[in-house]
């Protein structure tokens, strides 16, 4: 899960393009949007892009991203168990 | 006679080729060579805050950089009326989302180089940043882009509809952009100045605030003129504003190095102004859809000078004064325009 959890602090630095963050600035338990890494709803079509292309997740219940993208570590938990690459 | 109400650039900021954001190619310019030469960026990190640059290309950054330059120079934070001239936007951007098209299909593609593909992306995003909730446009009428939003821009503070315009040309050239420009015959031919990019700003005010770079007396654009029209048409303009071809101290002129290009200058000045030194500009900041905006740009700052600086040469004995310039420029022999500047 560790090793899953760097890697997608990375794809997440990568994707929106967060120059000024290491992958060990971000807590992997902290909340991704609002407080935490104070990510919008932009970065959020970002990550469900990230997801599909990365993982082969579709997230079609915008319910059920906000919940995914709750921190780097319900992320990481959600890609471990939905995966299909 | 009434002559044109004048107008006022207040300030004026590039990035290009040039050493950027300063008027160092004045005293030291540099000449680009080879077919193609990209801009020579700032360190944007020091100019635009990472969480707000993070969603920018490169085209944005520029932008942002110029315009926030050029309004704080003009003293400014936010102003009346955005316009923005650009031939083909932010490319980058729009390459890198036909590419996720074309190769992942309509699925997986990025919202953000979505938002940025489109050609009134920096007019918007100016807005957002100047809180300017006034007129915003964005003109993209290929190479003649900047001349028509400076037009614009003109008509609006002549009518009293605002009081300063933040005005601006910008393009960038990929280099799978360069290869189609190539293709179409427009630029990165051989013999010809490079292929370059440009991004300036200016700012444009109906009353000359703290000291302006210079004065707008007018401007004229003319589409497909008739042999001869094009000459006829800048004297009536230099009339309007009681001047006559021989009060014209300095010709900006857009000579690319292509006989096709060049001609219509060289008839010019043979006709109006045979005695007048050239700044030929394309040699500094090279050829693309935006570059007329360096054109105006470097007679605002020639002007602020008073003298033609001996670098530039131009035909010119060594400070020699300057008082009135006139920018000329035409793209294909169809869109033609002239653009006459004074000293304050």
């Amino acid at each position: 899960m560790e090793e899953l959890i760097q890697q997608l602090k990375e794809e997440i630095i990568q994707a929106l393009n967060l120059e000024d963050l290491r992958p060990e600035d971000i807590d992997a338990d902290a909340p991704l949007f609002g407080d935490g890494l104070g990510l919008d709803s932009i970065d959020a079509l970002e990550l469900i892009v990230l997801l599909e292309k990365n993982y082969g997740i579709r997230l079609a219940d915008a319910a059920a991203g906000k919940e995914v993208f709750r921190s780097v570590r319900v992320m990481a938990e959600y890609v471990a168990a939905h995966r299909t690459k | 006679m009434t002559l044109p109400a004048p107008l006022y650039i207040l300030s004026a900021e590039q990035i290009s080729p040039q050493r950027p954001l300063c008027q160092d190619w004045t005293c030291c310019p540099r000449y680009p060579g080879g077919t193609y030469c990209r801009s020579d960026d700032p360190d944007f990190r020091r100019l635009l805050r990472p969480a707000e640059a993070r969603r920018m290309g490169r085209l944005l950054k520029r932008a942002a950089a110029v315009s926030d330059r050029a309004l704080a120079a003009a003293g400014a934070d936010c102003p009346d009326a955005i316009v923005t001239g650009t031939g083909w936007g932010c490319v980058e951007s729009t390459e890198q989302f036909l590419q996720a098209l074309c190769t992942r299909g309509e699925h997986l593609l990025s919202p953000t180089h979505f938002m940025q593909s489109t050609h009134n992306t920096m007019s918007a995003l100016l807005a957002i940043r100047t809180h300017c909730h006034g007129y915003n446009v964005t003109f993209t009428h290929g190479a003649v882009s900047f001349d028509c939003a400076l037009h614009d821009a003109a008509l609006l503070l002549r009518e009293g509809s605002a009081g300063l315009a933040l005005v601006g040309g910008h393009d960038e050239v990929t280099p799978d952009y360069r290869v189609l420009l190539r293709r179409m015959g427009y630029a990165g031919l051989a013999g010809q100045c490079p292929c370059c990019e440009t991004s300036v700003a200016l700012t444009l005010s109906a009353t000359p605030r703290r000291a302006p770079l210079c004065r707008l007396d007018d401007l004229c654009l003319r589409h497909r003129p008739a042999p001869e029209e094009w000459a006829d048409a800048v004297g009536r303009m230099l009339g309007r504003c009681g001047k006559e071809p021989a009060d014209v101290d300095l010709l900006v002129c857009g000579h690319n190095g292509l006989p096709d290009n060049d001609r219509p200058y060289d008839g010019l000045a043979r006709r109006l102004f045979p005695h007048t030194p050239q700044l030929r500009y394309k040699r500094l900041f090279g050829e693309n859809f935006s570059v007329s905006a360096a054109s105006v740009y470097a007679a605002a700052h020639l002007l602020r000078r008073a003298t033609l600086p001996p670098a530039l040469g131009g035909g010119a004995p060594q400070g020699t004064p300057l008082r009135t310039v006139l920018v000329v420029n035409h793209s294909g022999g169809a869109d033609f325009s002239a653009i006459l500047l004074e000293r304050p």
